[in-house]
């Protein structure tokens, strides 16, 4: 009768190459989950950057509209187009702001003794 | 009834003879009027009557001839008042202006103590005479009027004519807000014609009649004084024109906007009441 005798040392090897291995597959999990987490939300870079390349397509789409947003800044007669920076709508929207004219008695209020400059002409053309 | 008879002839004869001799004599009397001095006093008190009478017109006469030239002193004062007054007259033609008048003045003072001065009514008359010389109504106060106008009128077509740069800048922007301005544009063209017309007329005026001295006087000072005149008021009726037109255009832009403000929409506004 033969007797296999499995020495002591060699058993206990096995013991810690199996929780090494353990150790390595928790650690390749986590990993795992954290690379999901971070590829389910991008980074604020690549959120800027994408809504650089939006802004871009949307103004290229309304410079061939004729119909682009118009609006008004600031002193009447100076007006400024800008392109619209709104995404929510899938065509631009034709809007229109009232302008006011040009305040008469303030642009000509220099010449408001013109009438009585006229008068001394007149005083002095019939010294004539 | 012979001797009746001859009586009667001969006092006919008589008669005839007799009234032209005395009516001759009664004429003698009367033509002769000189007064027959007989004794000395009274021919003394007749000569020194006569020469209180000369003397008396003499001092009449000088005071008529002073009287004239201050009325001329305060005529150049007023002048020199008019040239103080004006705000327009430019610096250079004041101060030539002054000189013509100070000259005169002096002239005229200098005039004045000579005939204060004169003994004979010959040399009164020939000093009296040199008043007329001065020609101030004739030259100098025309040529200051003139002047004054021209640098006036000058003065008010710059004004217009920034008037008419600052219109066009508002009905341009009155274009842009969407106005139909054409018909502010026609009245801003006419009122820049008329204002140019003007300073063409008036502006030359002053350098050619400022030259003219007494003795051009008339000729050639009274045609050039005639054109500058008649120049100077065809000015005035362009600048009136011009500054008519710049009021009739603020009229329109203000009928354009009363009360509202406008839609840019809307491109083809039309005049209320052109």
């Amino acid at each position: 009768m033969v007797v296999h005798v499995r020495p002591k040392g060699i058993e206990m090897n096995s013991l810690i190459v199996r929780a090494d291995v353990k150790r390595l597959l928790v650690t390749l999990l986590v990993a795992c989950l954290v690379l999901t987490a971070c590829s389910a939300q991008p980074t604020t870079e690549q959120a800027e950057t994408d809504a650089t390349v939006a802004e871009t397509e949307v103004a290229a789409d309304l410079s061939e509209d004729p119909d682009s947003i118009t609006t008004t800044t600031g002193v009447p007669g100076s007006t400024t187009s800008q392109p619209a920076t709104q995404q929510s709508t899938s065509t631009p929207t034709t809007t229109t702001t009232a302008i006011a004219p040009p305040d008469l008695e303030e642009e000509l209020s220099e010449f408001e003794d013109l009438e009585a400059l006229l008068e001394e002409l007149d005083d002095l053309l019939a010294d004539l | 009834m012979n001797t009746m008879r001859r009586i009667t002839i001969v006092a006919l004869v008589m008669a005839l003879v007799a009234i032209p001799t005395a009516a001759f004599a009664l004429d003698d009397a009367a033509t002769d009027t000189e007064p027959v001095v007989t004794d000395r006093p009274v021919r003394d008190a007749v000569r020194d009557a006569v020469t209180d009478h000369r003397e008396r017109d003499l001092s009449e006469i000088k005071a008529r001839a002073l009287e004239t030239i201050n009325k001329q002193l305060e005529a150049l004062g007023r002048l020199r008042a008019a040239i103080g007054n004006s705000r327009h007259i430019t610096g250079a033609h004041a101060g030539q202006l002054l000189g013509d008048i100070g000259r005169a003045t002096g002239g005229l003072e200098s005039l004045a103590r000579r005939i204060e001065a004169a003994k004979t009514p010959e040399e009164l008359r020939e000093l009296i005479e040199q008043i007329g010389d001065f020609k101030i109504k004739q030259v100098l106060a025309p040529k200051t009027h003139q002047v004054i106008a021209s640098d006036s009128l000058v003065y008010a077509t710059g004004k217009l004519e920034r008037f008419s740069e600052k219109l066009e800048s508002v009905i341009a922007r009155f274009e842009e807000v969407g106005f139909n301005v054409d018909e502010a544009r026609r009245l801003l063209e006419e009122m820049k014609d008329h204002t140019s017309e003007g300073y063409r007329l008036a502006a030359p005026v002053a350098g050619n009649v400022i030259g003219l001295q007494a003795s051009d006087w008339p000729d050639p000072a009274e045609g050039i004084l005639a054109a500058g005149r008649a120049d100077l008021r065809a000015a005035g009726g362009n600048i009136k024109s011009a500054h008519q037109n710049g009021v009739a255009i603020v009229k329109f832009l203000r009928s354009l906007t009363d009360g509202t403000d406008v839609d840019l929409g809307r491109s083809d506004v039309a005049p209320t009441d052109s």
